[in-house]
């Protein structure tokens, strides 16, 4: 294949994840996050991720490093949300619209290089015109090769910024 | 006890040098705080959420607990009561604030079944909206907890602090 036609198709995908992305609303999350297994640390998490939403699906890549001891651990990982419903509501004033969530993903710890299947609930989530938050998310996640295969978490805040 | 009476006292009468005039409002707060270099809390997830009273213009009382998430849940918890004053003007109409808060915190530790007395210090930077918004957020606190029983101190830190308001002024 010449380098024309490899230039082509790089343009191409190119062209068409730049049209598909404008589609979708997109921003970034804050998360304070616990996980409880051997394997992981007891520290506080704190998650930067990356978000793509449009309706009722969205997907994440995330992010975590232990906040008060940042370089000992890693934890990369990358989630699809799936918004159960969809209601408006009003605060002060304020249009808010209550949208609780089931994600699917997976955990990826740089430590131990192995994949943990996750599955979490946003029970408590609003999101109002360009912010989310969400609180309580209580998350599971099997762990291959260990003596304990199921570990769980809570992410007890996360704040959410739509951008575009 | 006798302690914890003086602390409470000292609490009343702070309150008390706020001016009275402005009708009092209720908030319920949330927030998680992350806690650095201490002896006297074990590594973990940490909330805190409480009950906000506004006094007067500029002051407010605030009762809250905090409760330990991970690695073991509810294992350690705490309950305290905190004055703060508003620096920069009154809580209404103020949008951009900045906020000082100190107070009293028990601790009961989980891991060894012990119960720690504790003072705390917080500064809020910038303290975001008013009861007229319904809201108010304190963003980037800085606390300072000096347990009382080890003569230890600790350094907390939140990123927002949510107060939501009942009723608007």
């Amino acid at each position: 294949m010449g380098y024309r036609r490899v230039l082509r198709v790089v343009a191409l995908v190119f062209l068409l994840s730049n049209a598909s992305l404008s589609a979708l609303s997109s921003g970034y999350e804050v998360t304070n996050s616990g996980f409880s297994h051997p394997q992981l640390s007891e520290s506080e998490m704190l998650g930067l991720s990356i978000f793509y939403q449009r309706d009722l699906l969205g997907v994440s890549l995330s992010g975590y490093i232990p906040l008060t001891d940042p370089l000992t651990e890693t934890i990369l990982s990358s989630e699809m949300r799936l918004f159960v419903f969809d209601r408006t509501f009003t605060w002060f004033s304020l249009p808010g619209r209550y949208r609780p969530s089931v994600s699917v993903g997976v955990l990826y710890p740089l430590d131990t290089g192995s994949f943990m299947p996750s599955l979490s609930l946003d029970l408590l989530s609003v999101q109002t015109q360009n912010s989310s938050i969400s609180v309580l998310s209580p998350h599971i996640f099997y762990v291959p090769d260990s003596s304990e295969p199921v570990g769980w978490g809570v992410s007890i805040c996360r704040f959410g910024f739509l951008l575009w | 006890m006798v302690r914890l009476r003086k602390v409470l006292i000292v609490l009343l009468c702070i309150s008390g040098l706020f001016s009275l005039e402005a009708a009092p409002q209720v908030a319920i707060t949330a927030n998680p705080v992350s806690i650095f270099s201490s002896s006297t809390f074990p590594e973990g997830l940490y909330s805190q959420q409480g009950l906000l009273l506004s006094v007067g213009e500029r002051g407010s009382v605030e009762l809250q607990s905090l409760i330990q998430w991970t690695p073991d849940p509810v294992d350690s918890i705490g309950v305290g009561l905190n004055g703060g004053i508003l620096l920069f003007g009154p809580l209404s109409p103020t949008y951009f604030n900045m906020k000082l808060d100190g107070g009293y915190l028990f601790y009961h530790r989980g891991a060894d079944q012990t119960d720690h007395h504790l003072l705390s210090l917080r500064v809020s930077p910038l303290v975001l909206g008013n009861p007229t918004y319904g809201y108010q957020d304190r963003i980037f606190t800085v606390g300072l907890l000096y347990d009382l029983s080890d003569s230890a101190f600790s350094v907390t830190y939140t990123t927002v602090i949510g107060s939501w308001f009942f009723q608007s002024r």
